[in-house]
């Protein structure tokens, strides 16, 4: 992800007619696939319980074991 | 990124004794003697973003540091090696069924590469809410570096991976929640754990609650050790039943079972006065005295009294100890 | 059973899916497209709703989530020449199809199903700024205006500190390789004497000052607040959602005062809200600001960093009802 400036892909006489916070759209463009959870076929793990598919899967939050020594 | 900072006793006792009052009265409170340090205390907390000034204290309430969790069970430890046969897809049903969303795998000698694949397949075909797997591993012939980074994407429910036996020692970070790690250890039983180091810190909300009620380690933990055992994990001794004959949910409502859950680190010897306390980890398969469920973890080689880190286990201490749990002579590398 | 209408993304109805099934209570989770009305019995008073293969009978709904409630149908392609009739007629299919789920959502409440959230709600910012103001709640100075003159007014009139955001929601673009969002933003002088005499009608607000924001999640009586210490960062000074991932907000449990507690209850009343994530701000004077209320905002980035548990809260609430 990069480049989080303001779009400015408007003519000024598109900005004209449009409201005012069109010329402060905070704009992000990325050059691999954005990948949004909000779209239809996006890659999680499907899991019936919730009726729905998850994306992030985060760690138990502490060590589940200690085994390995990495002093 | 989540830190630490360290204050002197003093500072603790002006920040327990005085909360919520003007910086001017914390000075009156010793009778102005010690401005001074007071403004450099109070320096240092501003500094480090540990304080907020306020005119309106009342609004600001002390944070409710319970705990909770939804299931009976969060994380289960699956110890394999060549010897054991029980059914693991039975465990995994079973666990499965009581919502237990982490487990951690840990292969002691090297298995095939379809094993995993079937295993990640089985949960993927029931749509399991086991959702976050961490697989321990010796350094194997199909083992390629590439292929077990891609696994990371084609498994998602894959959040760590660990090769043991390996050529080298490496951490490599695929994602914010997801690592690779490489050891050169030879991992080859569950008398390896128990390690206490700041490692193994965990800093967070949900460990620091967690703590303060619960015991660090084996809290909302099942663990089927080598041979099909049911145990809190598998380096304590006492079993619970075998998974061939025994479920999980029945050992979870066994009291027996869960008691050990209640010990929080306020009760264990030598940590109870530690500062470290409420973001370390514990162990109560290994400690200094056996016979006491409450004694320091053994494989800690820190003294709260002298802020010192040493080796555990040259510690002429603990010999008797090691000797106890047979652990072979661990240096520290 | 308790049915939770929800959208395939929200991670929240996740984990209050968590405490529902812990506590073994019976609970089903809908998306968009997951509910169907197979039939309506007039005579017996019940509807069988057809959730992705099974029948439920609307007499088994014992309590109602509307957490991100949108009940959508896949119209089908008609394979006719005319396009214009092909419109009409997905236009048409759409009305037939929003009646039914009008009716449901009438049912529930004709025949005393509780519930927690509204479905579809329509008030935003416009109509909650007005009641809150009725309630004795301070707003910030506000005004919506097409006129560049009406703006310059208002920019000294507010000394030369004011804001612009969006009327409804903001605009949020996501394509393979570009987002495209809007957030709070400040306007200066220059940015004025910039536009044209004229423009599309846009709102501005004067700029409190502040000394923290609020969030504060609200469900029927109770209020969980948290204060986000945002001025402190450059960043986030002005829309907290920019906020620096490095140096991140403190945010800390608050407590509102009484007084703002019930003008906000009568507030939400009037809404017809029993529940949403409401923003405030404090300025430097101490004086509460109501920004807005969003019926189904999240309240993870409240109940996390507060300890406060909301989600079981909910599932406790929703097993109650």
């Amino acid at each position: 992800m990069n480049n989080t400036k303001f779009y400015t892909e408007f003519s000024t006489k598109d900005l004209e007619k449009l409201p005012v916070n069109y010329r402060m759209l905070t704009k992000i463009t990325s050059t691999s696939k954005i990948i949004s959870s909000g779209s239809e076929n996006y890659t999680g793990i499907k899991v019936k319980l919730y009726n729905t598919t998850i994306v992030n899967t985060p760690r138990h939050y502490s060590s589940i074991s200690k085994i390995i020594d990495f002093e | 990124m989540q830190s630490i900072h360290y204050i002197p006793n003093s500072l603790y006792e002006l920040i327990e004794d005085h909360f919520g009052k003007t910086i001017d009265d914390i000075k009156e409170a010793y009778q102005n003697q010690y401005d001074d340090i007071i403004d450099e205390y109070i320096e240092y907390l501003n500094e480090n973003n540990c304080v907020f000034f306020t005119d309106h204290p009342e609004c600001f309430p002390a944070m409710n540091l319970q705990w909770d969790y939804p299931y009976k069970v969060s994380n289960a430890i699956i110890d394999w090696n060549k010897n054991s046969n029980y059914n693991i897809f039975e465990v995994l049903n079973q666990l499965d069924m009581l919502h237990c969303k982490h487990i951690q795998f840990r292969f002691y000698d090297p298995i095939e590469k379809e094993f995993l694949l079937k295993i990640l397949d089985f949960l993927n075909q029931k749509e399991s809410i086991i959702n976050s797997l961490e697989i321990y591993i010796p350094n194997t012939k199909w083992i390629r570096q590439e292929e077990m980074e891609n696994w990371f994407k084609e498994h998602l429910r894959i959040s760590l991976i660990c090769i043991h036996s390996s050529f080298d020692d490496e951490i490599i970070k695929i994602t914010d929640d997801k690592i690779f790690i490489h050891t050169k250890q030879q991992i080859i039983s569950s008398s390896h754990c128990g390690v206490i180091s700041m490692n193994y810190f965990s800093i967070n909300l949900k460990t620091f609650t967690e703590s303060q009620h619960y015991n660090s380690c084996l809290n909302r933990k099942i663990a089927i050790d080598i041979d099909g055992e049911i145990k809190n994990c598998p380096s304590m001794t006492q079993s619970f039943g075998n998974i061939e004959n025994n479920t999980l949910k029945q050992t979870l409502n066994n009291s027996d079972f869960t008691a050990v859950w209640n010990i929080p680190k306020d009760k264990v010897d030598t940590c109870k006065t530690c500062e470290f306390r409420y973001i370390c980890t514990d162990c109560r398969a290994y400690t200094e005295d056996p016979k006491n469920l409450n004694s320091k973890p053994l494989k800690c080689g820190y003294n709260p009294h002298t802020n010192e880190w040493k080796d555990w286990s040259t510690n002429p201490l603990k010999k008797e100890a090691i000797h106890y749990y047979k652990l072979k002579d661990f240096k520290q590398t | 059973m308790i049915l939770i209408l929800s959208e395939k993304s929200d991670i929240t109805t996740n984990q209050v899916l968590d405490w529902c099934i812990g506590y073994q209570t019976s609970v089903i989770r809908a998306n968009a497209y997951d509910l169907k009305i197979a039939h309506i019995d007039y005579s017996n008073n019940y509807i069988l709703l057809k959730y992705k293969k099974e029948i439920i009978k609307s007499t088994k709904i014992k309590a109602v989530w509307y957490r991100r409630a949108r009940i959508k149908y896949k119209y089908p392609s008609i394979s006719i020449e005319n396009n214009q009739l092909k419109n009409r007629i997905k236009q048409h299919l759409h009305e037939e199809w929003s009646e039914m789920i009008r009716f449901l959502e009438q049912w529930f409440k004709n025949n005393s199903v509780p519930s927690i959230g509204n479905y579809l709600l329509k008030d935003r910012k416009l109509t909650q700024l007005s009641i809150a103001k009725q309630n004795s709640l301070h707003i910030p100075n506000t005004i919506i205006t097409a006129q560049k003159s009406e703006l310059l007014l208002f920019f000294k009139n507010c000394k030369k500190n004011i804001i612009t955001k969006d009327i409804g929601c903001s605009l949020s673009f996501i394509s393979d390789h570009l987002i495209i969002d809007g957030y709070t933003e400040e306007v200066s002088k220059e940015f004025i004497d910039n536009l044209s005499d004229t423009f599309f009608p846009s709102l501005f607000q004067e700029n409190i000052v502040k000394v923290y924001e609020l969030r504060i999640f609200f469900l029927k009586d109770r209020f969980y607040s948290m204060a986000i210490f945002s001025q402190q960062n450059e960043k986030s000074r002005i829309d907290v959602r920019k906020n620096d991932d490095e140096i991140p907000n403190r945010r800390v449990p608050y407590q509102l005062p009484k007084e703002i507690e019930h003008k906000l209850l009568l507030t939400m009343k009037k809404l017809n809200l029993d529940t949403g994530s409401i923003d405030m701000i404090v300025d430097t004077k101490g004086d509460y600001y109501f920004l807005e209320v969003n019926p189904s905002g999240q309240f993870g980035m409240v109940s996390s960093p507060c300890n406060y548990y909301i989600e079981r809260t909910i599932a406790q609430e929703l097993q109650q009802l």
